[in-house]
């Protein structure tokens, strides 16, 4: 018989957590909310994971359980090399309450505090381009990190297109250097 | 598209797999040019023209190719999808350029892509010249692991609370149910 395992953290996880929304099961390997499920009770949250197991089961080795946030506003704080440069202005950031007693700077400062945490953790992590951390506040106002994102990055920038424009010139950048290394590593002719 | 509950004894299974290698020699000889002295890279760019950095990065080959004679073949999901590819062959065609580079996640777009298979065979790059190698192969945000790096955030307090549900053979519900009420 197997077991399931659990981190601990399942522990009294519905009612230590519930922002009084329902929960989300969500799988990773994915973006753009795709095979995410929302559920209003735990036998929905079964249920969910009952579907997601059978369609996804000889693919992805799990799937996780978050609560769906009383706040749907979401920030979506755009960083080059760590160092946060705007807020991206996406479709979905303008569902919600904006966070209003914080300030931008706060929610900057956060997403680099959050990313540079990250990457001390996990110091081969690739944190050296674009990267996009998505930013929720909890019911109690405590910010935290939705999702990170690093490739597959929207970075729209709204009115302030040369914020953007900046950042796609350091990328282009970032692959040119990345490029040449690599040519002058495989001690390759370059004039 | 090979899965891992494929039954071996199956003639027909034989055939496909036949059909498929067949196909992915004929991408190869599609995209393999006759003369090979400059430097091929080759690029998981994800969808087809669209990746986010699909323009970007081969603005930066432009500006490389200036000065040094390289050349650029790139992989789109949809191709791996046409050429019935499995996990070995996205890793082995990318091995098979002087270079890699992979500007998109490798897993999206695709079905019947095993995460856990692609994210082992992947390290077959760990030493070949390209982007990313060593170790970064393993990124949980590149690889959009996302409990990885959740994990390290949750132990610090900065994001969500995020319950880890693992796909087992056999699962047993009224246990995880339990679980999640203790």
């Amino acid at each position: 018989m197997f077991t399931i395992i659990l981190s601990l953290f399942s522990f009294r996880f519905i009612e230590e957590n519930d922002e009084g929304c329902g929960w989300v099961v969500k799988t990773p390997f994915s973006t753009n909310c795709h095979n995410m499920k929302y559920a209003k009770s735990l036998d929905e949250i079964i249920q969910k994971i009952k579907i997601q197991y059978k369609d996804l089961y000889h693919s992805i080795p799990y799937t996780m359980v978050q609560a769906t946030m009383a706040n749907k506003k979401e920030y979506k704080i755009v960083l080059f090399n760590c160092e946060p440069r705007y807020i991206s202005m996406s479709p979905t950031s303008s569902r919600g309450t904006a966070f209003s007693s914080i300030t931008h700077t706060d929610l900057l400062d956060f997403a680099k505090y959050a990313l540079t945490q990250f990457s001390a953790a996990c110091p081969t992590a690739l944190v050296g381009s674009l990267m996009r951390v998505d930013i929720f506040q909890t019911k109690v106002g405590k910010l935290v990190v939705n999702e990170l994102e690093s490739l597959e990055a929207d970075h729209h920038c709204g009115k302030n297109g040369f914020l953007k424009a900046q950042v796609d010139d350091e990328i282009r950048q970032y692959y040119e250097t990345l490029l040449r290394g690599v040519l002058h590593k495989k001690h390759l002719k370059m004039t | 598209m090979k899965s891992e509950t494929s039954d071996r004894q199956d003639p027909k299974e034989d055939v496909d797999e036949v059909e498929q290698k067949n196909l992915i020699r004929t991408f190869n000889r599609l995209t393999k040019f006759q003369t090979c002295t400059e430097i091929e890279i080759r690029i998981y760019q994800g969808a087809k023209e669209f990746g986010h950095q699909y323009i970007l990065f081969h603005q930066a080959c432009d500006v490389v190719h200036s000065s040094s004679i390289i050349r650029t073949v790139s992989l789109s999901c949809s191709e791996v999808k046409d050429y019935k590819m499995d996990e070995d062959d996205i890793i082995n065609w990318l091995l098979e350029g002087d270079i890699h580079f992979i500007i998109s996640h490798i897993h999206q777009g695709i079905v019947n892509i095993n995460m856990n298979k692609l994210y082992a065979s992947i390290m077959k790059l760990h030493d070949h010249p390209g982007f990313p190698v060593g170790d970064s192969l393993q990124c949980p945000v590149f690889t959009q692991d996302k409990y990885k790096y959740l994990s390290i955030l949750m132990s610090k307090g900065l994001c969500n609370p995020t319950l880890k549900v693992d796909f087992l053979p056999i699962m047993d519900y009224a246990a995880l149910k339990q679980e999640l009420q203790l």
